[in-house]
């Protein structure tokens, strides 16, 4: 008997130190973001291709964004490679925002840079 | 930042393993997939150990079992570094700036430093020996308890700031 109330202690103390849950779940599924989609116009200021989570950070009137996009395969499927888009050029994206109202960060469902139009998450593109 | 860490930094990111796994996306799963397996060999066997030494976890003897956990354990941490180390290439001014990524360095060197004094130690020794936990063991495995876990859960945090 000693010995199962011991390992249920043991127990509670990995559960609770593996509970530890983060407040925002970002890159990853849909939860974290708002189910309306917005519209963020402004400037490329770094882009960042590499794998795991493919990013832009974008300078709007209200500040700079962060607008994650697809993963590295979903990002290269929809044409955005490495030189796709460069510090300085202008950008519109369509995606959804954080729940958190003072988070700067949105996921792209789609980015208009350079001239082109990239289709990120093409399933998830609202018609207007 | 200390401008000779940023070209060091620079440097490693246009060396050849940091350009293949930016440039494919499988060897760079393949790779992560190899560090959690890592993680997996580390917390699967030094977590067991640590209870086995605190007394929470009973059977089998002492002595036989924590040899082969802590090797376990250390064969884990060194692939999980070398594979860490690789995934940390591919955007080392991004992880640094990180602070989660800073925590886990330093979960990391501590829980590593604790290893070897442990295993340097007298307690150790009569582990090995005579197949018991002295206090000063049991205090040492707890903090490898929670360090290790610590740092599992620091190293989660990263992809979450």
């Amino acid at each position: 008997m000693k010995l199962s109330i011991r390992m249920a202690v043991a127990g509670l103390v990995l559960s609770g130190l593996a509970s530890v849950a983060p407040a925002t779940l970002a890159h990853h599924g849909w939860s974290w973001a708002e189910s309306e989609q917005m519209t963020l116009q402004g400037t490329v200021q770094q882009v960042q291709i590499a794998p795991p989570h493919p990013w832009l950070d974008v300078r709007a009137e209200d500040g700079v964004w962060r607008v994650e996009l697809g993963n590295p395969t979903q990002t290269k499927d929809a044409g955005f490679v490495e030189g796709s888009a460069k510090p300085g050029d202008a950008i519109v994206a369509v995606g959804n925002r954080d729940r958190e109202a003072g988070t700067k960060r949105m996921k792209a469902v789609q980015i208009k840079v350079g001239g082109k139009t990239y289709d990120i998450y093409p399933s998830r593109i609202q018609k207007p | 930042m200390p401008e000779l860490l940023r070209l060091a930094l620079e440097h490693l990111e246009s060396l050849p393993p940091s350009i293949w796994l930016r440039r494919s996306a499988t060897l760079y799963l393949l790779v992560n997939a190899a560090h959690i397996g890592a993680i997996g060999l580390l917390i699967g066997s030094i977590v067991p150990l640590d209870l086995r030494l605190l007394g929470l976890m009973k059977p089998g003897p002492l002595a036989s079992l924590a040899p082969v956990l802590a090797r376990t354990a250390a064969v884990g941490l060194g692939l999980a570094i070398v594979t860490g180390a690789m995934l940390f290439s591919v955007r080392p001014l991004e992880y640094l700036a990180n602070p989660a990524f800073g925590a886990k360095m330093g979960l990391l060197a501590a829980g590593a430093l604790n290893a070897l004094l442990v295993h340097r130690s007298k307690v150790w020794q009569t582990v090995l020996d005579q197949g018991r936990a002295t206090g000063g063991m049991r205090a040492r495995a707890g903090a490898s308890l929670l360090l290790w876990l610590g740092c599992l859960v620091a190293g989660r945090w990263i992809g979450f700031l």
